[in-house]
């Protein structure tokens, strides 16, 4: 190691124009800054400080170290920076120190400047290259990465990270070829040397596997099968290595070397779907070649069959894997279909594997007639089991059994096992619970609630069954009865988290966070972080999510804010978490996870939990954005201080609603009172919360910063800080069109949100999108886009608007307009929605189509009534009649979910009393259990 | 953040543990006899990558369509109307433009379409 190349390493702790021992303590100074010594470093500094009072380089450093020893010291540090900088403008150390802060602070933009900065002054300064190349492939500029990457290593070449790192530059640019010549290069000076050893064998294996990555991802699988058979004794990822050489034999089309490698995985691992997949790909497509050589159809295998086969000669080899059985199902119908299912699922009964439903639910979705086969045969267990006492499944008797149902009661043959009480009633318990199951994927809610309850007559213990109880009444919309099953069951064991949880979540779909909060808190860390900042900083979505939901429903809009806030943050952080692995994968040589992490990262925020979110927001906001001015103040400038208000006079409250709850029988006060008792828990909760909050610890010992859940816990401050709430709306709108182009959900928010905004062209397009994502022009989604652009053309309340338009922006609506007009045939709003109207009553009175969209037309054309009097005149009535006109029969009828999205968000339909009053009637109606409509238990059991 | 302070638990001392880890590690490099061959090989391939890059450059279809476009002017009126009308970003709506030779009724019914 070159002396002179020591101190370029060091560049950043250059000290200059320091006496020579101050010089020497700023240079230790530096290593105790990166060895996150900071006491000590801000002693050091100050000894500099004492001697030359004005040093710049000592002034930024210290108010970097200062910044790293608290965030509340972070204004402070800027300004100690600051003052360094202006004491020594020319320091590349002091713009250097400036752009870490800022860096710190997630601000890439000033920080990448002042790095630029500090470059301009000292252009080869590795330090300040290298922090420049992290923010490159941070921010995914990846030609400034490799250009920053190339003068490193034109600076260094003596480092063998450069050249990694420089390869990485270019497969990030989508330069294969460059990436695998630069490591060729590389490579070939590691040759003439003895320094080969130098790389540890993980180091030297990572690199052969990444190299065939490159080569792989280039399509040049020859090359890439060659290097890894060249490399086979270099490469300690020995599974990584033959999965590898498995998949290039396979893009090479050597079927037969493919099929032995994936034979040789599939010993190792027999459950492997991925190798399954793979082998039975291989079978497929050799057999399609045989075929087409043979040039004879009839010799032809059909997929299922070769499937089949597949399965049924592993599951010889491995009698004991179960995922070859499993997949055989998926290909086999009928009687085969049934004798497999038999033989694979009396070993779960056999055993008690409470997840045996799971197996079966993707056949459940996309195969319903075997799922009728499926059921025949638990009934045909059950009815056994009935009637013989016997601690044994019935002889399989193929199909007999599904029309039989039941009556098959034979003991011929049958296994003797222990014919004791205890076994037959575990497999009773067994066999219904698959059945309660069943019948809820089914929708026979009530079967299955009846099923559930003998059930739990003869088994009342079992945990299993409550859990299942508690998820019919869920689906009924008796969610109260739902926690107290839950509940009940959680009892049965306290020690379990799941249980544990599950039992918070389904009290929150209860509009209990109160509850919620109070059983996670019983698993989150002990101490004095409240379990909501705890679940914050485990950056736990569904938490997030649920509350939120939750809060929504109750109208506490500024704290579902804070929830939803919550999970934008978490993958704010999400994101912000890989700047750590830029460096290290680099120098552990992990290569091809590092860059399997920096796709993800590239789409993380595709998770359904963010779109879920985001969605979220935009509602809130434009929920927000839909109330009268005075109610938007109200709820911009003391919501919460009202809300606050109804909780510490929360005991009158709920007095007050007792009384009123003699006096009336309204279901819609039994909601209020609900909410009061919940906010008067809450208040509890919170005095708690403050008090901890504010005992203060003594300085010097450890403090705990108050966390981002616990500042502003009621998300009071957050939405006070919301200038416009359209505006806000459009912002979140924005990240859904970005991150999901190609959800209905995302165009039709897109839409809704632009003609708020008066953008009608932005409006057309999402029409557009929302055109190209739907297989049917008449998708409600599309109808009801299409009837407001119509109405948008020819509204009176939109004339102004539009006049202003630039011609071209005009002419372009307009012919999106025509559009309209010729492909629906329509020549008026009024009439598009009059026939989509019409289609609608034809198809719910016999058709068999749900009701569910004439539900959301109303609410579509009740939604333009609020600002567009004409319209309201005109449409009203019809709307309304669609909102409470619905058959009675309850194969056609709504689902729950519309009913009650409708419901909970009636304040934009503006119904009148007595409308209002019929909807929850119909829906209770229909939905006899459901708490929303005020069916089902009032309370819940503890 | 890590204080050396009291520590409760074990808990308080992995996660003080965990504080110290630092990102400082002395760099690995070659040894001198090396330092001239890798030069010598890196000289090599940058002029031959270089040479390669140039190629593609002038090679690619799209950078060919580029330069095209980039001679075309577009009024920054226009620009503005389609940013502001499709909310798109400056570059997005020149580019849009550029490829409908500035004619704005085409430009912005094409994007519809996207």
């Amino acid at each position: 190691m070159g002396v002179k190349d020591k101190d370029k390493a060091d560049g950043s702790a250059s000290g200059s124009a320091l006496p020579s021992k101050e010089a020497a303590l700023f240079r230790s100074m530096v290593k105790m800054y990166e060895m996150k010594q900071y006491k000590k470093a801000l002693k050091a500094a100050d000894q500099i400080l004492r001697k030359v009072p004005a040093h710049g380089e000592t002034l930024a450093m210290k108010g970097l170290v200062w910044s790293s020893l608290g965030p509340e010291n972070k204004s402070e540090a800027y300004d100690m920076v600051r003052a360094g900088l202006r004491a020594d403008l020319r320091s590349h150390v002091c713009w250097h120190v400036y752009g870490l802060l800022y860096r710190a602070d997630r601000d890439y933009k000033e920080a990448s400047k002042a790095y630029l900065q500090a470059l301009r002054i000292d252009k080869d300064n590795m330090q300040i290259l290298r922090d420049l190349a992290l923010l490159q492939v941070q921010c995914r500029d990846f030609e400034g990465f490799e250009s920053t990457r190339r003068k490193l290593l034109t600076v260094k070449p003596n480092q063998n990270a450069n050249w990694i790192a420089f390869a990485l530059a270019h497969q990030l640019n989508e330069n294969h070829a460059d990436a695998v010549q630069v490591l060729n290069t590389y490579e070939g000076t590691l040759k003439d040397t003895s320094s080969q050893e130098s790389m540890f064998p993980y180091e030297a294996s990572e690199l052969a596997m990444y190299k065939h990555m490159l080569l792989f991802e280039s399509k040049e699988y020859e090359k890439a099968l060659q290097h890894l058979e060249q490399n086979e004794d270099k490469v300690v990822d020995k599974l990584g290595w033959t999965e590898a050489r498995a998949q290039s034999l396979a893009m090479l089309e050597r079927y037969d070397e493919a099929e032995a490698a994936y034979r040789t995985l599939l010993h190792r691992n027999p459950e492997n779907k991925t190798y399954i997949a793979r082998l039975a790909d291989i079978m497929v497509t050799r057999n399609r070649i045989h075929a087409s050589q043979a040039g004879n159809e009839a010799v032809t295998k059909s997929e299922s069959e070769l499937y089949v086969e597949l399965c049924d000669a592993l599951s010889v080899t491995y009698p004991e894997a179960l995922s070859f059985r499993r997949l055989a199902l998926e290909h086999t119908d009928g009687d085969d279909f049934l004798r497999r299912a038999d033989v694979l699922v009396r070993r779960f009964l056999y055993k008690g594997v409470p997840s045996l439903f799971s197996m079966f639910k993707s056949i459940y979705r996309d195969q319903p007639h075997k799922a009728q086969l499926l059921g025949g045969l638990f009934e045909s267990y059950a009815a056994h089991l009935n009637s013989n006492s016997t601690a044994s499944l019935p002889p399989f008797k193929g199909s007999a059994y599904v029309d039989a149902n039941g009556s098959a009661n034979s003991s011929d043959g049958a296994k003797e096992d222990n014919v004791s009480e205890a076994k037959l009633q575990d497999l009773t318990l067994w066999v219904d619970y698959f059945l309660v199951q069943h019948y809820v994927a089914l929708g026979q809610h009530e079967r299955a609630l009846q099923l559930v309850n003998d059930a739990l007559l003869r088994t009342p213990s079992s945990i299993e069954l409550l859990l299942v109880k508690g998820r019919v009444l869920k689906v009924v919309g008796d969610v109260n009865a739902a926690v107290s099953a839950l509940n009940a069951a959680r009892k049965l064991d306290l020690a379990d988290r799941y249980l544990n949880h599950k039992c918070a979540k389904y009290a929150m779909r209860a509009n209990r966070v109160d509850l919620a909060e109070q059983w996670i808190g019983l698993f989150t860390r002990e101490g004095d972080i409240p379990p909501v900042q705890a679940m914050y900083e485990m950056q736990c979505l569904w938490f997030e999510l649920e509350s939120g939901a939750a809060f929504l429903r109750r109208g506490l809009t500024a704290r579902a804010l804070k929830r939803f806030i919550a999970v934008d943050r978490h993958f704010a952080d999400f994101i912000e978490d890989q700047f750590d692995f830029h460096n290290y994968c680099v120098r552990k040589m992990t290569l091809r996870s590092y860059v399997q992490v920096l796709r993800l990262e590239d789409h993380i925020k595709d998770h359904h939990g963010y779109m879920a979110a985001m969605r979220a927001l935009v509602r809130l906001f434009l929920r927000l954005a839909d109330q009268p001015l005075e109610e938007q103040l109200k709820s911009k400038m003391s919501l919460m201080e009202a809300e606050l208000e109804k909780m510490t006079a929360a005991d009158r409250k709920k007095a007050l609603a007792k009384r009123k709850k003699a006096e009336a029988k309204e279901k819609t006060t039994e909601k209020d009172k609900e909410d009061v008792s919940k906010a008067a828990s809450g208040t509890g909760k919170k005095g708690d919360e403050d008090s901890v909050a504010g005992g203060k610890k003594k300085p010097g010992s450890a403090v705990r910063q108050p966390g981002w859940m616990e500042t502003d816990p009621d998300g009071v401050e957050l939405l006070r800080s919301v200038g416009d709430f359209v505006e806000e709306a459009h912002k979140y709108a924005n990240e859904l069109d970005r991150w999901a182009p190609r959800e209905l959900e995302t165009q039709v928010l897109v839409f809704d949100v632009a003609l708020r905004r008066k953008k009608v062209l932005v409006a057309a397009r999402a029409y557009k999108r929302a055109q190209t994502i739907c297989r049917s022009s008449e998708a409600l989604e599309l109808v009801c886009m299409a009837i407001h652009l119509l109405r948008v053309s020819e509204a009176a309340s939109w004339k102004p608007v539009l006049s202003a338009l630039p011609a071209e922006v005009s002419d372009v609506f307009q012919n999106v307009v025509e559009e309209i007009r010729g492909q629906t045939g329509v020549s008026s709003a009024l009439e598009y929605a009059q026939k989509a109207a019409t289609r609608q009553t034809k198809a719910s009175s016999g058709e068999g189509i749900s009701v569910d969209d004439q539900l959301m037309l109303a609410r579509a054309l009740l939604k333009m009534c609020r600002t567009d009097d004409d319209w309201a005149r005109d449409a009203r009535p019809m709307a309304v009649g669609l909102l409470l006109e619905w058959p009675k029969d309850g194969a056609s009828g709504p689902c729950l979910r519309t009913c009650e999205e409708l419901y909970l968000n009636e304040q934009e339909l503006a119904l009148g009393a007595d409308d209002k009053q019929r909807y929850v009637q119909l829906c209770l109606e229909r939905f006899p259990r459901a708490n929303v409509f005020g069916g089902g238990d009032k309370e819940i059991v503890m | 953040m890590g204080e050396d302070g009291e520590k409760k638990g074990e808990r308080q001392a992995a996660t003080a543990d965990l504080d110290r880890v630092t990102d400082y590690v002395e760099d690995r490099e070659l040894d001198a006899d090396r330092f001239a061959s890798v030069q010598k090989s890196m000289d090599a391939m940058f002029g031959s990558s270089a040479a390669a890059a140039a190629s593609r450059k002038s090679k690619g279809s799209k950078a060919q369509e580029g330069k095209e476009l980039h001679a075309l002017k577009v009024a920054p009126e226009h620009i503005k109307l389609v940013m502001e009308h499709l909310e798109l970003d400056e570059p997005a709506a020149e580019l849009a433009l550029k490829r409908h030779g500035g004619d704005v009724r085409a430009t912005l019914h094409s994007l519809l379409s996207m």
